[in-house]
């Protein structure tokens, strides 16, 4: 019997489209397995499923029933909980009131909260499902994977018909793993139902009945997982896109500019050594967290590596911060927009200059206006900024040319080496390609470029040599139309050889 | 066809920012407007000199109140500071020591106090309010330890001509107020420390990443409080020829008060040393108003209460319609 249903549904944020006509079904007592690569559209369903914000288009069914959940609150009421990616927990609560949250009036005696009667309903539900873990512990004392399970614990306890699990095994060591394995059995047999968020292709395969195949907002496939190999996942994921929407150009290379030598920071990345040419663009690739933008913020200086060796032309160069990479020639364009990027109270004009006014004041520091203000619109002619002018605030342009700002900031610097993080994360279509124009642009201007992008396409269409990451180490380099996009992604996942496509 | 209603509701808004952005110089206008209609003592020259007078002192610290205000900081200390600095420059003025000096180590102890509280904030990572809170017991303690307890009458001559001075018919502690507003104002809009100012005030993460030294800003900024609580103390020492003991909470209510009804937001990001002129205005102008049209002491520190909260409200109240034009995009 079908659970759930979801027709046709689909999310724009403004401009740009997030979900594109996305149906799939769920079964009652079945493990439906969501795969795809970051950024696909999974979290933007699990959203809508849980009431965070409303679908833009179609409808969904829960139960044969319209199901229009107001917040997540009444997607719990109405039987859909879900185990969140980060931990929503309250570190200075019991175990037992956290399981419970929000639910301990019905632990009441003599018109007082019984803290005991809710660690008994606690031990007992741990005692259903194998989970280790004293009720009466202050959760601040726990560790990470034992939080992870009194979250699973809490998503449980609201005997909900559906559990959507957003990659739930990350922070758990292999034996939790098992336990979390055993509850999934478990509840299944309780004909209850769980959608499954995985970065880690083999727990599909081990667990899941079905699987569904986001890419680009677009749901791909809904199938079986008997009977579907590995490669087919892959080919699914990664996909095939139509025709070059990347407008590489080939650019003459000319000495090295940047040189990172056996950089490490613990924890975090171990011994990344590699080069960028003069007019070159190298790519990296990797699931989010794999390193990526933490090793490119050792170089530019926001959080210094522990060890090694960054030069630029040659020259040995150190930087502490930010300010001292610009110094040395290095420029760089933040992933995260809203936090490290845009300051919403500025107009475009100090957004643009932010990290190059001072150069251009005198001694008494006063700012060169007549500078500022010709040096601004050359920028926002040269990117081609839409913008009602050098005044408007910068709220008032799109994502897209929001990020032209960004970019216009490192430009103005005049960099010798450009690092470009995730650069068209969250732009519509057009804004990218001309993204893409700017980089061919500054490489044949001589600029060493370096792309971080989690789309796949993107960075082995833009990149003259690619670097693929994964958990802090460079684990494979090729070169520009070298290699395809299924070895990539095994790459990234970190499956075996024999799981590659030749 | 549908584009016509949507942009009248724009241009609504828009009036309504208009309004919000010159609220102070409106309040100034509304409030002169009834003053003059409802006393006859409001618009004679003694009144309107000491008028200027009561707001020189709060104008002088409202300058360096509304950078830190911009870069997203707050001092609760600055009164008592204020209070101590009087305390010690009528210390000194029972010596042999010599105005300048006074003013000397009077400035450092303001700058040095008052950049204490921002480094103290940047090493251990806490926020200003509990910096500042703690800091203004050790203050108020220091004052009276110094003090005894009691005001300190016979200041300096410098001091008393800061506070009670004339430059023609113009009083000297007013001059020095307009003097540090165009300053103010000038750095504030014009230079690379202003700039720094609101970049750390609007989004210190995006700051930073632009190369600019967020903890280094906020210490320049407390720095220039410190000099202008300094000045200050001076001044409002010399208007009474006292250094009073019990003056620290009001006055940072006040400047709070005249800032954020000048029209720098709580939240920092942006700011206005002018607008803060304006915002001095309207709080004198409410103590001046209730005086003459003998209204109760008491009544005047609620309405000055009610007219915080109102302002604070008002703050919130414009983000909210600037998100309102944002989401229409």
């Amino acid at each position: 019997m079908k659970i759930l249903e979801v027709n046709d549904v689909s999310k724009n944020f403004y401009s740009t489209q997030a979900l594109s006509n996305v149906s799939f079904d769920l079964e009652e007592g079945e493990v439906l397995a969501l795969a795809g690569e970051n950024g696909a559209g999974k979290s933007t369903m699990m959203n809508i499923l849980l009431g965070s914000f409303p679908p833009s288009k179609g409808s969904m069914k829960l139960n044969g029933a319209p199901y229009e959940p107001k917040n997540p609150s009444d997607a719990l009421s109405k039987g859909i909980s879900m185990i969140h990616q980060e931990l929503c927990l309250v570190p200075s609560m019991s175990v037992a009131e956290n399981v419970w949250i929000g639910r301990v009036n019905q632990f009441m005696s003599h018109g007082l909260y019984d803290y005991r009667k809710c660690e008994e309903a606690t031990q007992k539900l741990f005692d259903t499902y194998n989970i280790n873990i004293n009720p009466h512990e202050n959760v601040k004392n726990l560790s990470t994977a034992q939080m992870q399970m009194v979250e699973i614990a809490r998503a449980i306890s609201y005997d909900s018909k559906i559990v959507i699990m957003d990659e739930p095994t990350s922070a758990l060591s292999d034996k939790e793993v098992k336990v979390l394995y055993q509850i999934i059995r478990q509840l299944t047999s309780e004909n209850r139902s769980i959608l499954f968020i995985s970065h880690k292709l083999e727990e599909v395969f081990e667990l899941a009945n079905r699987v569904v195949v986001f890419r680009d907002g677009h749901m791909i496939v809904q199938r079986d997982v008997n009977g579907l190999s590995m490669n087919e996942l892959i080919n699914y994921i990664a996909g095939r896109k139509v025709g070059n929407i990347y407008p590489k150009e080939d650019v003459e290379k000319g000495e090295v500019v940047l040189s990172v030598k056996n950089l490490n920071k613990q924890g975090v990345y171990e011994d990344i050594n590699f080069e960028v040419r003069a007019g070159e663009i190298v790519g990296f690739a990797g699931l989010v967290g794999a390193g990526r933008t933490e090793i490119m913020q050792g170089i530019y200086g926001i959080v210094a590596p522990d060890s090694g060796e960054i030069s630029i032309n040659g020259k040995v160069v150190r930087n502490r911060s930010p300010r001292e990479g610009l110094n040395n020639g290095i420029a760089m364009v933040t992933e995260d927009r809203l936090r490290q990027g845009v300051i919403k109270k500025m107009n475009v004009e100090k957004n643009m200059t932010l990290a190059y006014f001072y150069k251009i004041c005198n001694k008494l520091g006063f700012i060169s206006q007549g500078k500022e203000d010709a040096d601004t619109e050359d920028m926002i002619k040269r990117l081609s900024v839409k913008t009602a002018g050098k005044d408007a605030p910068i709220w008032s342009l799109s994502g897209g040319n929001q990020q032209k700002v960004m970019i216009g900031r490192a430009l103005m610097t005049q960099p010798k080496v450009l690092i470009l993080d995730e650069p068209t994360r969250g732009v519509d279509v057009g804004a990218k390609s001309e993204i893409y124009d700017y980089c061919n642009m500054m490489a044949k201007q001589g600029v060493a470029i370096v792309l971080i992008s989690s789309d796949l396409p993107e960075v082995m269409g833009m990149s003259d040599r690619l670097n693929v990451i994964r958990e802090g180490k460079i684990v494979a380099r090729h070169t520009y139309n070298e290699v395809s996009a299924e070895q990539i992604m095994a790459e990234m996942f970190g499956l075996k050889g024999d799981n590659h496509v030749s | 066809m549908s584009a016509k209603p949507e942009n009248k509701k724009m241009s609504k808004d828009q009036i309504l920012i208009f309004f919000l952005q010159n609220r102070a110089f409106l309040l100034v206008l509304i409030f002169v407007l009834l003053l003059s209609l409802f006393t006859s003592t409001f618009l004679t020259k003694g009144n309107l000199i000491s008028l200027a007078r009561q707001i020189s002192a709060n104008g002088i610290i409202g300058v360096g109140y509304t950078f830190l205000l911009a870069s997203n900081s707050v001092d609760l200390s600055a009164g008592y500071m204020m209070c101590m600095i009087g305390i010690i420059s009528g210390l000194l003025s029972q010596t042999t020591v010599s105005f300048p000096i006074i003013l000397l180590i009077c400035c450092i102890v303001g700058i040095i106090c008052s950049s204490w509280n921002a480094t103290i904030e940047n090493k251990f990572n806490l926020p200003p309010f509990l910096v500042t809170l703690a800091m203004q017991q050790i203050f108020r303690g220091t004052l009276m330890l110094l003090s005894n307890g009691s005001p300190i009458p016979n200041l300096d001559e410098g001091i008393i001509y800061m506070g009670q001075g004339y430059i023609g018919p113009i009083p000297f502690s007013v001059m020095l107020m307009l003097v540090f507003i165009i300053i103010g104002h000038i750095i504030f809009s014009r230079t690379q420390f202003g700039r720094n100012v609101i970049a750390v005030g609007g989004n210190p993460e995006a700051a930073r990443v632009s190369g600019i030294n967020v903890e280094k800003t906020r210490v320049q900024v407390a720095a220039l409080l410190g000099f202008t609580i300094a000045i200050m103390a001076l001044v409002s020492c010399g208007r009474v020829a006292t250094a009073q003991t019990n003056l620290g909470g009001e006055t940072v209510m006040d400047i709070i008060a005249a800032v954020v009804i000048g029209g720098t937001p709580m939240g920092g990001g942006s700011g206005t040393v002018v607008g803060t002129l304006f915002g001095c205005l309207v709080i004198g102008l409410i103590s001046n108003g209730l005086n003459l049209l003998k209204v109760s002491s008491y009544w005047q520190m609620v309405s000055k209460g009610v007219i915080i909260l109102v302002a604070v409200i008002v703050d919130v109240f414009s983000e909210r319609i600037y998100d309102r034009m944002r989401n229409k995009e």
